[in-house]
């Protein structure tokens, strides 16, 4: 009896001794889900910082479908007619535009994350041990033309609002806002800085880069890539000698007026596999994304009295005929024909349209009508401009933009405003408006309220 | 620290038993121990000489015999659950004695938890804590444990978010506790900490409600695993409401602790126990939606395409057709105690099949329970329990969604005249205006859910010493809770909106696995230096881990339509872990002095994996004190207490809080890392509340009824707060310890039993309860959660922490402007609960109101009637002569009250009719039955509501962001509420 007491409070004794034990060695639990940023922002190695780098190229292509379908709403490229998300028509087409409403985000979020990347790789590429200093070069000039892409995005939607171009390392330390030429400036200067550093670059990046950039994989031909967004930049902003400067220095080429030809250049690309993304601008039925019905019909005639090819091939007449909040279409855009195809960032065609846009600007009416009739010939199947055409250029060349760059980057928004010619873009309902700019978020104007951003204000529209 | 004190305490404990005492002279004691009044035998009643380990049971006539009593005057406790725990002095030379109990209607030596391991009677709790009994729990049949306490609990806000069959709801006690944390209070069966995980079913890969990701839980309504429990194995539920109740919970209590203790077995020859219901629901609310007139009408809404389906005769009722199927549903369960009076055992099968009114959806549960209390020598006890659970369920496709696929969001956009309905060759017309036709996604969509759990508990009791002034006890809990859900979706090839991504067909499955384990060791020590002081002090540590590991993968275009995920072409997988270790040391000491006054003080370190410093210890103390006036008035006030309480809590940062994480994707086939969008702050720790609570019990009227009100404050510091960064960051928040709260509120509990004969009896319950909060500090400048034009709430220092703005528009010079401006508070301004039950000789009729004032809902089910140009009103004219659709929808962005409205309801939440079946009667049919009952009985059945668009209590989900802490702020295309109707018939032998 005794020792069977004895064992009983010595097993007792055993298992509290036991549990104190376990649990006196506190449990550091890891993070399964995903990795840190300690990895990154420690002392990295070459293989983090090179797939932060495919980060920054992922970060970018989340954008990309806010330009083409939310900048295509506001231009009237397209209509989102999706009978569960009506605010594509109330918010976006009705308005008016307020920072805390739908769709005012327009990728700005996004492309601060992606510059906040971006940032993170420059903070420490250069203490990548495995790096050589061409490849250091090769990835802060691939990065840094990324970011001027970014902040180029952002004032395509905000325009005179502004934006932010300091992203602090301590994120509680807000960046300042500047106008829009101060930005201009600094982008541009941005781009400048990255071609200084692709140069040095050695004769391959340190990365493996997507199947969009195939051809532009070097650093010599990237550089080319990074003067053609220059010079989209520069055109933006009117500095028409600046712009075909930095033409001639990209990949623009009117050797090949073929399909291939003009589909020359860097692209976001899409794929099924697990973790990666697709292309979001596919819609087949259409569910949600049609384009305007006027798209089809205003196109030109070519010579056989059938359209526009650039019209014909972009846009059908469905058997969908979707209707919501009063209007409707069944112009089906098939620009996108499945859901890997891939977005363009920026493709010969458009070079060739922005080297018109600078010889217009500059009056040089010839070099321009060539560049346009070269496109407009070959990708329309129209017939050529006169060579002593005498109308409005502007007007000629705009048509060819919204042809050629349909659904693309959200391209006839912006350039109704660089032209001022937002009036011309067509109402479905007289209670529709056109919006010159997008606010900047709410949440941004949130933490900004002892000195509120001047983007901070609601957008009639007119 | 507690590893040496335990070695010592237990040596001590060790010689003590060894010098057990020697036997003097002894006796034999027997009687009989009878009810008041009626002078039935009591059975079980625990008979123990107060000072000596000797105890009996009573036995199945009353009677009982302790032997080897000393042969000098002792003192005889009685205990036995329903009655006053009573003294009995024995004189030396008195060998029989009758014992007659008073049975304790209103539960005042009812023992209430108030330690890991100890309690104290309701007479003198110093805490305001509330107690539902089993037989309260069941009065009719429910979903889930949680809606059995609706109503029932003053200051306890209990939503439903889905309709759905299985369940999944929300419970808020005593008011918001967190912004950001979890909100959810802490479930404890028989000592031992249970899961109420939700997860998702990943019907998201189908709707899209948010993203792409196969599964977004708080998009899906999922079924919150409480659900699982069965109410019939309930002996009671303690509801440990504030921090000074639950401080001995440490970190995981701020929500408030519920402590459901199991029916445990009985000594003597087995006793059955069977219930048999059966039932059936209905659609409880209907929208309605408009006629069109005229096929113009039709045109301007649908297009021009809408003109040969237009039928002017045709007016379909789309909720009838969906949600028109009716159930037969199920409840039946059988239990059986017994045993000896060292082995006793409770054991109890149950099956509650419950279908929708929408057809294809069900929720099937089984349960089996076992509870054995072995006595394993006379100073050992073991009890365990063990669990075992499946419940499979399909809800249907519900909810949000972006894909034009979700039931009640398609019905919103079905004109009256269009035939959706299956035609006779089987297939199904297409819905050309809407991508879904929801009559076929009823019948062919599958959602299936299939939980199989096992939860184990014991407890183990040893008493290390009994002298006539000290006991000591070492009590150990420990319990494993083993939860595996696997979902399947499956969208087939053959669904109208499946193939509009041009992927047709989609299955998703998911398994998840959530293991919850804890070990909780305590030493009791009871001193009582004269009779009139009774000190009980206790040491412990308690030590938990859980983990949740969730593996899914989802295919589209599903080749040959299998459901198997192998057979699509585009496929995904998701895989999600979470692993939290928490470790907790506790000490407290009870101090009762004439059985008047209470003081308690008492304090827990914890530890947790989640929080920064996982080394560290926080510190959360408690104390309170209670004194009872006995004789103030007799027979107006026979007493009367007062209770002071303060205590603190906390609430742990949530798994990966704590990391900034590096997101994986993957681009074109190349693995890519994107600095994630959530900034950690390294130094989180838990949430801390610090809550007074004070209160005032009366029994009144010779015990005829019991008063208590109760009021509180609880300040909350160290709040974690997701904090919106300006987007410029490159980040969209960071998650971060920094602002306080207070919460303030009362609560008031009426117990009454005016009438308590042979013929008549009444008793009515009242519960009241209130609770405001305000933003005591906000580090940061004011922020939304949410967005304006849909209702957002407003974070702002020096207001109340669910306000809610929206936007309007005012009149300004040359125009109009949009503004934002205060719509309300989401929170309700008081819940209260009433319930009456009148008898009659043997038969009885049972009635609880429930009822919300105040609170704001975004009714997003009637918006989107109004959005599709569908609503029943949409073209009736309002004074100025316009469509109240048409204004509604063209101006909700701006003036976003329009769809923001008052939740106040009262409901008729449970109605009972019962008939005890004479026993004669009973007897009379089969000699070894002992009771039966026959019932009638309805849930939910009516409501008085202002709100529009459905049940003002379905709040699905927060809006935009809103975290569920705060507010699900938003109804929208929910599962319907149905009402219920029960015939019940329970038989005893």
């Amino acid at each position: 009896m005794t020792t069977f007491r004895h064992r009983q409070a010595r097993t007792l004794l055993f298992v509290a001794a036991c549990a104190s034990i376990v649990a006196c060695q506190s449990a550091d639990i890891a993070n399964f889900n995903s990795p840190n940023t300690s990895q990154l922002e420690g002392s990295p190695n070459a293989a983090t910082v090179n797939t932060t780098v495919a980060g920054v190229i992922a970060g970018s292509r989340s954008g990309a479908g806010t330009w083409a379908s939310t900048l295509g709403i506001f231009g009237r490229e397209i209509m989102n007619l999706d009978g569960a998300e009506p605010r594509n028509v109330l918010a976006l087409l009705i308005g008016p535009l307020e920072p805390g409403g739908f769709g005012t985000d327009a990728g700005w979020s996004n492309s601060y994350r992606n510059l906040r990347n971006a940032y993170t790789i420059l903070n420490v590429v250069d203490a990548v041990p495995d790096y050589t200093a061409a490849q250091k070069s090769g990835v802060k000039g691939f990065v840094k033309t990324f970011m001027a892409l970014e902040y180029m995005n952002q004032l395509r939607v905000r325009d005179t609002f502004g934006l932010v171009f300091e992203v602090p390392k301590d994120p509680t330390v807000q960046g300042a806002f500047i106008t829009r030429e101060e930005a201009y400036t600094k982008t541009a200067a941005l781009f400048d800085e990255a071609r200084t550093d692709l140069a040095a670059a050695g004769a391959a990046f340190p990365f493996t880069l997507t199947t969009g950039f195939t051809g532009f994989n070097t650093p010599a031909n990237f550089v080319r890539v990074n003067r053609g967004l220059k010079a989209r930049l520069e055109v933006y902003r009117g500095r028409w000698a600046d712009a075909l400067t930095a033409l001639n220095e990209s990949f623009i080429s009117t050797t090949a007026g073929t399909t291939a030809g003009f589909a020359t250049g860097v692209y976001h690309v899409y794929s099924t596999a697990s973790g990666d993304a697709v292309n979001p601008l596919f819609d087949p039925a259409p569910r949600a994304i049609v384009a305007v019905p006027e798209f089809l019909t205003e196109a030109r005639l070519r010579a056989d009295g059938s359209r526009d090819l650039r019209a014909t091939t972009k846009a059908v007449v469905g058997t969908v005929n979707l209707a919501t909040q009063g209007i409707s279409s069944n112009v089906r855009p098939i620009v996108y024909p499945t859901n890997v195809t891939s977005i363009p960032i920026m493709r010969n065609e458009e070079l060739i349209l922005l080297r018109a846009e600078a010889n217009i600007g500059l009056g040089n009416r010839a070099a321009a009508i060539a560049d346009l009739n070269f496109v407009r010939t070959n990708a329309g199947g129209l017939p050529a401009l006169a060579a002593d055409f005498s109308g409005d250029l502007v007007t000629e060349m705009l048509y060819d933009r919204r042809y050629s760059l349909f659904f693309e980057y959200g391209h006839r928004w912006v350039d109704s405003r660089r032209y001022n010619r937002l009036g011309n873009l067509r109402k479905q309902l007289p209670s529709h408006r056109v919006f010159p700019l997008v606010p900047i978020p709410v949440d941004e104007c949130n933490q900004r309220l002892a000195a509120p951003p001047k983007g901070c204000v609601n957008v009639l529209g007119g | 620290m507690t590893g040496v004190f335990a070695r010592g305490g237990l040596l001590a404990a060790a010689l003590a038993l060894l010098a057990a005492p020697l036997a003097a002279q002894t006796r034999t004691i027997s009687g009989k121990v009878l009810e008041e009044g009626s002078r039935a035998p009591i059975a079980a009643a625990q008979l123990q000489v107060t000072g000596t380990a000797l105890g009996a049971l009573s036995r199945d006539d009353g009677s009982f015999t302790l032997v080897n009593v000393p042969a000098r005057e002792v003192i005889l406790m009685v205990r036995r659950l329903g009655y006053p725990m009573t003294r009995i002095t024995v004189g030396v030379s008195q060998s029989s004695l009758e014992i007659v109990l008073k049975k304790d209607v209103l539960n005042l030596d009812q023992v209430v938890v108030t330690g890991q391991a100890t309690g104290i009677s309701r007479r003198n709790l110093a805490n305001d804590v509330a107690t539902v009994s089993g037989a309260d729990v069941n009065k009719v049949s429910s979903q889930s444990i949680e809606n059995a306490f609706q109503g029932k609990i003053a200051g306890a806000q209990i939503s439903q978010s889905t309709g759905a069959p299985g369940g999944g709801n929300r419970i808020r006690i005593r008011g918001i506790s967190s912004i950001l944390g979890s909100a959810q209070p802490l479930y404890v069966i028989d000592g031992v900490i249970v899961s109420d995980v939700s997860i998702g079913s990943g019907t998201n890969k189908v709707t899209r409600a948010a993203g792409t990701g196969i599964s977004v839980g708080n998009q899906e309504n999922p079924v919150n695993r409480i659900a699982d429990l069965n109410p019939n194995d309930i002996e009671n539920v303690d509801i440990l409401k504030g921090s000074a109740a639950a401080a001995i919970y440490g970190s995981k209590a701020s929500g408030g602790v519920i402590i459901i203790t199991t029916k445990r077995g009985q000594a003597g020859k087995p006793k059955f126990s069977l219930r048999l219901g059966g039932g059936t629901s209905e659609l409880a609310y209907r929208n309605g939606s408009r006629k069109f007139n005229s096929v113009a009408d039709a045109v301007t809404v649908f297009g021009a395409s809408i003109t040969p389906f237009y039928d002017a005769n045709r007016v379909l009722d789309y909720e009838s057709l969906a949600y028109g199927n009716t159930p037969m549903n199920s409840d039946v369960s059988l239990n059986v105690s017994g045993g000896s009076e060292d082995t006793k055992y409770f054991m109890s099968i149950s099956r509650r099949n419950e279908e929708g009114i929408v057809e294809n959806t069900f929720a099937r549960k089984t349960s089996a329970r076992i509870n054995l209390d072995q006595r394993i020598s006379k100073r050992l006890n073991l009890q365990v329990g063990n669990e075992i659970l499946n419940n499979a369920n399909d809800r249907g496709l519900f909810g949000n969604d972006n894909a034009g696929n979700s039931i009640a969001y398609t019905l919103t956009k079905i004109p009256s005249f269009l035939d959706l309905r299956r035609r006779p060759d089987g297939t199904w017309p297409v819905n050309q205006f809407y991508p879904s036709n929801p009559l076929q996604t009823i019948d062919q969509f599958k959602n299936g859910e299939n939980v199989w759990r096992n939860i184990t508990t014991s407890r183990l009791t040893a008493d290390l010493l009994a002298s006539d002034k000290n006991t000591l006890q070492f009590i150990a809990y420990g319990g494993v809770d083993l939860l595996n859900q696997s979902n399947l979706i499956y969208s087939p090839p053959t669904l109208q909106y499946e193939p509009v991504d041009g992927l047709p067909g989609t299955a998703a499955n998911s398994k998840s696995t959530n293991i919850q384990r804890n070990m909780n060791l305590n030493l009791v020590h009871g001193w009582t230096p004269q009779s009139s002081l009774k000190i009980t002090s206790q040491l412990g540590t308690q030590f938990e881990q859980r983990s949740l590991n969730q593996t899914r993968a989802s295919a589209q275009n599903l080749l040959g339509g299998l459901e198997v995920v192998t057979s699509g072409t585009v496929r995904d997988v998701d895989e999600s872990r979470l692993e939290v270790e928490d470790f907790g040391v506790f000490a407290q000491t009870e101090m009762l002095w004439r059985d008047k006054l209470l003081f308690t003080a008492g304090a827990r370190a914890d530890r947790s994996s989640n929080n920064g410093d996982v080394e560290k210890f926080y510190l959360f103390p408690k104390a309170a004190t209670s004194y009872r006036f006995t004789d103030l008035a007799p027979g107006l006030v026979d007493e009367a207490k007062v209770r002071l309480a303060y205590g603190e809590t906390g609430n742990q940062p949530l798994y990966g809080q704590k990391f900034t994480n590096l997101d994986l994707s993957s681009v074109g086939g190349l693995g890519a890392f994107r600095v994630g969008s959530v900034r950690a702050s390294s130094d989180l720790r838990p949430e801390r509340q610090r809550e007074i609570e004070a209160g005032l019990d009366l029994n009144v009227f010779r015990n005829r009824g019991t008063f208590a009100v109760t009021g509180f404050r609880r300040n909350i510091s160290d709040l974690l707060i997701t904090r919106t960064l300006a987007p410029t960051s490159g980040f969209n928040s960071e998650t971060s310890n920094g602002a306080e709260m207070q919460v303030t509120g009362a609560e008031v509990s009426i117990n009454a039993f005016p009438i308590q004969t042979p013929t008549w009896g009444w008793n009515a319950r009242l519960n009241w309860g209130t609770s405001r909060s305000k933003v005591t500090n906000l580090p940061v400048a004011p922020f939304l959660l949410g967005t304006l034009q849909t209702g957002a709430v407003r974070i702002e220092q020096g207001k109340s922490a669910t306000q809610i703005y929206g936007n309007d528009t005012l009149p300004q010079a040359g125009g109009r402007v949009v503004v934002p401006v205060l719509m309300g508070d989401g929170n309700p301004l008081w819940s209260a609960g009433l319930s009456n039950e009148v008898r009659f000789k043997s038969v009885s009729l049972y009635a609880l109101l429930d009822q919300q004032k105040g609170g704001m809902l975004a009714n997003g089910t009637w918006r989107h009637y109004d959005l599709g140009q569908n609503s029943r009103d949409y073209e009736e004219l309002d004074a100025l002569g316009r469509k109240l659709g048409e204004v509604r929808r063209t101006n909700y962005l701006q003036v976003t009250r329009i769809f923001y409205q008052n939740a106040s309801y009262v409901k008729l939440r449970e109605v009972t009719l019962t008939w005890d079946i004479p026993q004669k009667w009973v007897a009379k049919t089969w000699s070894g039955a002992s009771g039966a009952k026959l019932s009638l009985s309805g849930r939910n059945l009516y409501w008085w509501t202002k709100f529009r668009g459905g049940d003002p209590e379905a709040q699905n989900f927060g809006a935009g962001g809103v975290p569920d802490a705060i507010q699900r702020n938003r109804e929208l295309a929910a599962y319907p509420a149905s009402r219920s109707y029960w015939l019940n018939f329970s038989l005893d032998f």
